[in-house]
């Protein structure tokens, strides 16, 4: 046997080794958890063959609506529920909020971990626009059945159209992003103190102080939700525990009207286009 | 019926697990977690799962190598995976290189690159620790045809792997 033989595999053994004991996180983040039982339920309700999985414009959807946003907003929300059940001295208030937010028209939600801005999306209806910063910008209108993607970094721009599943999937996610309240069913125990009040930029807030221990389908969760005095709809909600650092929803523009550019489907000026 | 959150939340570090390692990069990893699950729950629908625990380290290796051919193939790595060893004589120490993330990156791109039965063999056993009975049973395989994938899978490796040591233009017969 030559040296070559004899060293050679000491790289990969060592590389495997490397690999087999690289420091792994102990557990998935509690918002991708409740995502993937909820897509485990929609697949329940509508089977359909895996391979559909391959498509990435669906992960991408699933990923970003199901687990970026919507299902932030439902296991956020689903734990602000439970004002319903925790007393009624905070619960009439929040329990409005709450509506007012169900029914909203439009929000724009940013997302935070730590400092940094993971995510900023626009609900308007039926179109919906994510940013990634410095990364990309996602544009899906359900009604139309289309949406973009737009590469910052390469420059280009993936027009695609929306599958059935696709559009079933968004749909999902949609509405648990709309209907907060959908998922408050059944939560009990949780733990709300109203706190002092304070300033979010120039709105005036209430604060209160969220722990919920946790059951079959809301993961256990500390959080701090501040809620507009004047308009009522929330303001912010800080996720403690997160294990890169506390996760950060920011609300703002509730009902209003973005412009029309920000769902602007045309293919920008200085991208190339790529097909499917 | 089937509990799913009990099973997410009882298996969901081992998936997250499997598919941090071989994936790096949470949203891919996030991608392979919901996707495993998500296999399952067809598996699940078409026959009685015995084991969910092997199920779902199968499915997770399966669905991240998947992710990990996808990813090289779009950056092109694949095609361009260097057949020599670099030129340049100042080749760190094996041991210092083997504990770079460089290693193990070329280690993830070469894996990409192997026959998908081979690489799932490769990686249940030697990354997720089976035996080659349990990797066989997981694949539907006998021990000996697993045992032969692995053999087959660590050959493609080490050959892919011959330009972190150092040592080969100097072997008898080596490149130099």
């Amino acid at each position: 046997m030559s040296d070559a033989n004899t060293r050679t595999p000491e790289i990969l053994d060592e590389a495997t080794k490397v690999l087999r004991d690289a420091p792994t996180p102990a557990g998935p983040p509690d918002e991708l958890v409740v995502a993937t039982v909820a897509a485990m339920k929609s697949r329940l309700a509508s089977p359909s063959p895996a391979s559909e999985l391959a498509y990435p414009q669906r992960r991408r959807l699933m990923h970003y609506l199901g687990y970026g946003t919507a299902t932030i907003f439902a296991a956020t929300f689903a734990a602000v529920g439970v004002f319903w059940f925790a007393g009624p001295s905070a619960s009439a208030e929040v329990r409005k909020a709450m509506n007012e937010a169900a029914k909203a028209k439009s929000v724009r939600v940013v997302q935070k971990v730590g400092d940094t801005v993971q995510y900023t999306n626009y609900y308007q209806g039926n179109v919906f626009r994510m940013e990634v910063p410095d990364k990309s910008v996602e544009i899906i209108d359900l009604k139309a059945r289309k949406g973009i993607e737009l590469d910052l970094v390469a420059k280009t721009a993936r027009p695609f159209n929306l599958t059935e599943e696709y559009e079933r999937t968004a749909a999902l996610d949609f509405a648990a992003a709309k209907d907060f309240l959908s998922v408050v069913r059944g939560m009990k125990d949780a733990e709300i103190k109203e706190t002092k009040n304070e300033k979010v930029g120039d709105r005036a807030t209430k604060v209160y102080a969220i722990s919920y221990p946790g059951d079959g389908e809301i993961a256990p969760m500390k959080a701090t939700l501040w809620v507009d005095e004047k308009t009522g709809f929330p303001v912010r909600l800080q996720h403690h525990d997160h294990p890169q650092g506390d996760s950060i929803l920011e609300f703002d523009s509730w009902n209003e009207e973005f412009p029309a550019k920000l769902f602007d489907m045309k293919v920008p000026a200085g991208y190339r286009e790529v097909k499917e | 019926m089937t509990d799913w959150n009990a099973i997410v939340r009882e298996y969901g570090p081992m998936v997250w697990q499997t598919a941090c390692r071989l994936l790096t990069h949470e949203a891919d990893a996030a991608d392979c977690f919901q996707n495993t699950f998500v296999s399952a729950v067809e598996l699940a629908n078409a026959e009685p799962i015995r084991n969910w625990s092997a199920l779902l380290k199968r499915l997770a290796t399966a669905r991240a190598l998947e992710l990990l051919r996808t990813r090289y193939r779009r950056a092109g790595r694949s095609e361009s995976f260097p057949d020599e060893p670099p030129a340049d004589p100042t080749v760190p120490d094996p041991l210092a290189v083997a504990c770079s993330d460089e290693l193990t990156e070329s280690l993830r791109c070469a894996m990409s690159t192997l026959d998908p039965q081979q690489a799932e063999v490769f990686c249940l056993v030697c990354l997720e620790g089976l035996s080659n009975a349990d990797a066989a049973n997981l694949l539907g395989i006998t021990a000996n045809h697993a045992g032969v994938l692995l053999h087959r899978a660590r050959v493609a490796l080490r050959e892919r792997l011959r330009v972190f040591d150092p040592h080969r233009e100097h072997a008898p017969g080596g490149s130099t």
